[in-house]
């Protein structure tokens, strides 16, 4: 498959056409990785992301996704490859869930009318795995939010692809399914796929990725493994003193946010 | 909704609505050649098409059914069928029931052309080709100018479609308008055209339609996957593998073609691609791979019945098709509106 890199980004910069909005940012993610993508609001984490699945197309800089320089594959291609997941994606028709999650076989669909016993087959794995095939016939405009997130993401995983982008894949879950959520992305980095995920959370991304990217203002400022975020760090990323605590029993690292930095 | 314990329960569901819109259709199709100002019998009808088309005789019921029947419930099966699956591309192309084939122009742009026609009495240099060729010309150039105010470096945006849609329309309903002004003679005959009506049906218009309707809705109904991907935005289409900018243009185009070729000839009807969508989405659920389908069938339907109304509900007068389908498509709207808020979609 050409490379060991999941996403390499060289010198990418990006602007909406006004001010410059991502500048300069190299990163190597390996393939059977999950990576984490934080920082505060705005700086530029979700255009990051864009940019990487294609659908954005920077002004300078080059974005290679298992080798492939995203930009220039048919569309097809590239779904196979890579996907991104919005935050919050609703549909403004009654689909139901089963639909829903058949739509993951477009990249693959020979023709209009049937699908091949391929993608049933890989429809009910993904629906298995994300534990949303009790609502198989129910429409997606019916479901929880949390529900319509699990549908989403079994979506992606039908679509099967080696780079899954995830925007905030745990908003609007409750704490069971942020867990469930996250052990699952955790299980596709396993079987070697790339996982980069925006995550508000960090402690949701000290447990679970194994490398931390913390964007500022558009650029990224540390590339850190999980043991090696300080207090230093996220003063200086989101203004905030924190302390770095681990739980004794389990011995779970996680940020305790006190005040707001004066400095 | 219909059934979500059994997914095949499902899928005959669909199957059997458009077995049953294609019965219906029979029947809508025998009683829209069976009444009118003179009736025809079954039995009549039946025998005249056994006897197939271009018989020498002096039989009324076979000539009013061969010249004049037959073209007019076909034409307005086409248009009917063609404003259905438009309407129901639409739709999903801008993610809004609301939508519906006529919003980048189409009727507007057919009515200035028809409009221009008869002010200045183009009709003499193609004989009575002249107004369609001039209202088909009319639908593509406003279709034209409002696909190139949204597109910049190759994206079409949505929004700014819909905003320039009902931008051009407005003025071109303000020339008409002036136009209706200046040259108050010609008042009655725009006014006739505007309203929509299939009188002047012909074969030789029926088979001037039929290919680019046919040939609109196939371009649509390919686009059926993609248009199911368009529901979760743009987007997320884009990162489902659908070719975002492509299918836009397809859907564009091919609505428009399909629509302006009946248009063209019958000037706008309006409704019927609002409404059937909608009502076949509720029936049937909203896969463009059934939608489309079934709301050529339901259109065609509802447009020979409407066509039917028109004919015979004031004899001998003839009212205009369009203002059946608004008289009767508008309130239904409204029902509609009322009852899906309670629900609660």
């Amino acid at each position: 498959m050409g490379s060991d890199m999941g996403i390499k980004l060289n010198g990418l910069s990006f602007s909406y056409g006004g001010s410059v909005t991502l500048s300069g940012i190299d990163l190597e993610i390996p393939r059977g990785t999950l990576a984490a993508l934080l920082g505060p609001n705005g700086a530029g984490k979700s255009t990051l992301l864009k940019n990487i699945s294609g659908y954005l197309k920077p002004q300078k800089g080059e974005v290679l996704v298992c080798g492939k320089p995203v930009h220039s594959l048919k569309d097809k291609e590239r779904s196979r490859i890579v996907t991104y997941l919005a935050p919050e994606s609703r549909s403004s028709f009654d689909f139901s869930v089963e639909e829903v999650v058949m739509m993951g076989r477009l990249p693959y669909s020979e023709s209009i009318l049937s699908h091949s016993p391929d993608d049933l087959q890989a429809a009910e794995e993904a629906m298995r795995i994300t534990q949303v095939e009790h609502l198989r016939h129910r429409p997606v405009t019916s479901l929880s939010s949390g529900e319509q997130q699990r549908v989403q993401i079994a979506r992606a995983i039908c679509q099967d692809p080696d780079v899954f982008l995830l925007d905030e894949p745990t908003a609007h879950l409750d704490m069971s399914f942020e867990l469930e959520i996250m052990e699952l992305v955790k299980e596709l980095a396993e079987e070697g796929r790339t996982v980069f995920a925006i995550l508000h959370d960090v402690n949701l991304a000290l447990r679970y990725a194994s490398q931390l990217f913390f964007m500022k203002e558009g650029s990224l400022a540390y590339c850190l493994e999980p043991n090696q975020v300080s207090s230093d760090v996220i003063r200086d990323v989101y203004g905030v003193d924190a302390r770095i605590l681990e739980d004794a029993e389990s011995g779970i690292k996680f940020v305790l946010p006190y005040s707001i930095s004066r400095l | 909704m219909t059934e979500y314990s059994n997914g095949r329960k499902v899928k005959q569901s669909k199957w059997l609505f458009v077995a049953a819109s294609i019965g219906l259709s029979a029947v809508s199709i025998f009683l829209g050649l069976s009444f009118g100002s003179v009736s025809v019998s079954f039995k009549e009808i039946i025998s005249a098409l056994l006897a197939g088309p271009g018989l020498e005789t002096d039989d009324i019921a076979y000539t009013i059914l061969w010249t004049l029947r037959f073209p007019r419930v076909l034409l307005a099966l086409i248009e009917g069928a063609s404003l259905g699956v438009a309407g129901a591309a639409m739709q999903g192309l801008f993610r809004n029931p609301m939508a519906d084939p006529y919003v980048l122009g189409v009727s507007s742009g057919a009515s200035l052309g028809a409009v221009l026609g008869i002010v200045f009495g183009f009709g003499k240099v193609l004989g009575l080709w002249s107004l369609p060729i001039l209202a088909f010309a009319g639908a593509f150039l406003s279709t034209g100018i409002v696909y190139l105010l949204s597109t910049k470096n190759g994206r079409t945006d949505t929004w700014t479609l819909l905003l320039a849609g009902i931008a051009v329309s407005s003025l071109i309903s303000s020339i008409i308008a002036f136009l209706m002004v200046l040259f108050r003679q010609r008042v009655e005959e725009i006014v006739f055209w505007t309203m929509g009506g299939l009188g002047r049906t012909s074969w030789k218009v029926v088979g001037a339609a039929l290919p680019y309707a046919l040939f609109g809705s196939a371009v649509l109904w390919f686009q059926s996957m993609a248009l199911n991907a368009f529901s979760f935005g743009e987007e997320a289409a884009f990162h489902m593998g659908v070719p975002v900018e492509t299918v836009k243009r397809r859907i564009l185009w091919g609505s428009s073609i399909a629509t302006a070729s009946c248009v063209a000839f019958t000037g706008p009807i309006g409704f019927i691609g609002l409404i059937v969508p909608h009502v076949v989405r509720i029936l049937i659920g909203p896969d463009h791979r059934w939608l489309i389908p079934a709301s050529a069938l339901v259109g065609g339907n509802a447009l020979i019945l409407a066509d039917l109304l028109a004919r015979t509900i004031v004899p001998p007068l003839e009212i205009p098709v369009g203002v059946i389908t608004s008289l009767c498509g508008a309130p239904f709207f409204l029902y509609l509106l009322a009852k899906t808020r309670k629900g609660g979609m």
